[in-house]
Order: structure tokens, then sequence, then C-alpha cells
């Protein structure tokens, strides 16, 4: 190790301490070195003569007050990343018609947005529900027609009943047709609702 | 010899090293060195403790175009070394005590 080597060793072991503490370590131990070469002994000898970099480390950070070695090292580790600047903090001042305007934009439209997401959810809920009612319809034509064919037969008029029999097996097909769709489509929206609902909150809880 | 014995005498030898002339911190432990050891780890906080307590005082002086520290006595340096040398002799009375042979007297 030559004399650079050394003193660069100490300056690394001693980070965080007091520049000026610092400097008159590092001051002290060249100059030691440089009296030993000026006495005939070449950087190696007189970097060997002179103990090693943990020893005299050790010495010098005993020598400092403990609170200050506490406090550098604290310093040294929570500084906060940055800091607002004072500029910055007059451009946010000055600038507040500006964004604090643009920022109710973006809240209107992001309220505007949610609006209509519900409004076409609702919608689809009717529809789901128009299904039904259509079924509910038809299920009572189908009941109506059967029931008046049969009271058609009794009081003597086949053909009339004959054609509300046809109706009414009509509409119960019909029925029982869009039963299964009515059935498809509220099984499909409820479970596109949690599959949204799961995206949007469902990720927090988990 | 006792450690604590060993730092009281550090900071009296490294004064009387530097009374008679100033002088610099490699020159100081060599002239130390016969008597107690002492490495530059041990001598550079004595040196910045005399210092604080205005024991010596520091300059700077050129030398091989480089600057090398001097260390010259204060009047509060040279008072230490007395008030040592005061103590010292209180203890060689104690000393002597210790170690009278034994039934001289009766």
């Amino acid at each position: 190790m030559n004399k650079q080597q050394f003193l660069a060793a100490i300056e690394k072991k001693l980070e965080g301490m007091q520049d000026e503490d610092l400097r008159s370590s590092l001051d002290y131990y060249e100059e030691m070195l440089n009296d030993r070469i000026d006495d005939g002994m070449t950087e190696e000898e007189a970097v060997k003569d002179m103990g090693s970099v943990d020893e005299i480390t050790a010495q010098i950070l005993e020598d400092q007050p403990l609170a200050l070695v506490i406090r550098d090292n604290i310093k040294e580790k929570i500084k906060p990343s940055r800091s607002l600047r004072a500029w910055e903090i007059v451009l946010i001042v000055l600038g507040s018609p500006l964004w604090i305007s643009l920022l109710a934009a973006g809240f209107a439209i992001a309220v505007a947005l949610a609006a209509a997401a519900l409004s076409l959810y609702v919608v689809m809920w009717v529809l789901v529900g128009v299904l039904w009612i259509c079924v509910a319809a038809l299920g009572l034509g189908a009941v109506t027609g059967i029931g008046w064919s049969i009271a058609g037969l009794f009081i003597g008029r086949p053909m009339q009943s004959l054609l509300t029999v046809g109706c009414g097996l009509v509409c119960g097909g019909a029925a029982i047709l869009m039963f299964y769709g009515a059935l498809l489509a509220t099984k499909g929206l409820a479970k596109g609702t949690a599959a949204v609902w799961k995206a949007l909150f469902g990720s927090r809880n988990k | 010899m006792d450690i604590q014995l060993k730092r009281g005498m550090l900071d009296i030898c490294v004064l009387s090293a530097i009374r008679d002339h100033d002088s610099y911190g490699y020159q100081i432990i060599k002239d130390i060195k016969p008597y107690l050891t002492i490495s530059e780890s041990t001598l550079y906080p004595i040196l910045r403790r005399l210092e604080t307590a205005a024991c010596l005082t520091v300059y700077s002086v050129e030398h091989n175009g480089r600057l090398r520290k001097y260390y010259h006595i204060t009047d509060a340096g040279r008072e230490r070394i007395n008030e040592f040398v005061e103590e010292w002799k209180e203890l060689e009375a104690i000393y002597q005590f210790i170690t009278r042979e034994e039934n001289s007297d009766e």
C-alpha cells in the first residue's frame, strides 16, 4: 500500500465525520508518513510502520464526542432525498389559478364518466327486467290461451278453441325459450358485475 | 506498566518533549519511544487534548516543500509539568514508606 492508498483508506473509513476533524486527521497522518520518508524509509515501509488502518480509525472515532458521532450518522441516514426549493413553491402558488381549474375540470370529467357508466349499468338491468316481464307475459298468454280453448270446447265452439290452443302453445313455447334467454342474460350480467367489482375494489382487500 | 498510570504519564512526556524547543509529531514520538511505547494514533488525541487545554500551541513551518506542524509549549503546559513533579515528590515519600526495611528501628 502506498501513501495515497493509505490515506484514502482512512478517509473512506471515516465517511460522515465532520470535514474539519477529518481533514486535520488526514493532514496529521500525511505529515507522519512524509517525515518517515524524509528519514530514509520508502513509502511502503512508512505505511507499514504506521499500523493498521482499522486501529487508526478506531482511535480517531474514540476521540470524537459520542453525540457528534451519532448525530453525523443520523444525518447521513435520514437525510430527505430532496425538499421543495423556494422557486418551486413560488411557481406552485403563482400557478394555482391554472392548476386548480385543471384539477377541477379533471374531477368533473371523472364524475361525469362515473355517472355515465352507472346509468349504462342500470339500463342493462332494466333490459334484463324487461326480458323477464316478457317471459311472464308469454307464460300468462299460454295459460289463458289453453284455459280459454278448454272452455271453448265446453260451450261448443271447436274452431275458436283450436285457434286459442294454438296461440297458447306458441306463447308457452316462446315463454320457455325466453326464460332460458333471460336466465342467461341475468347470470351473465351478475357475473360481469362481480368481475368488475373485484377488479375495482378486490385488489385493495386482498 | 499499568494502563491508567501510562495514560497520565504520556501527557507529561509529550509536554516534556517540547519543553526545551518546539518539536513536530514524528520527532516527539522518537524522543519518547525509549521510555514509553507510543504510536501515531495515541499521540494524535493527546496533542489535540493538550491544545484544547491551552497547554501548547500549534504552528506550521514549510519543510521540503510541504507544511509541517510544530508544537510550542505554553506557560500552562510548563505548569502541568511542575505539578506532576511536585506530585511525584509526594509519591516518592509514600514509596519510601512502603519499601522501608523491616524491623529497622526496634
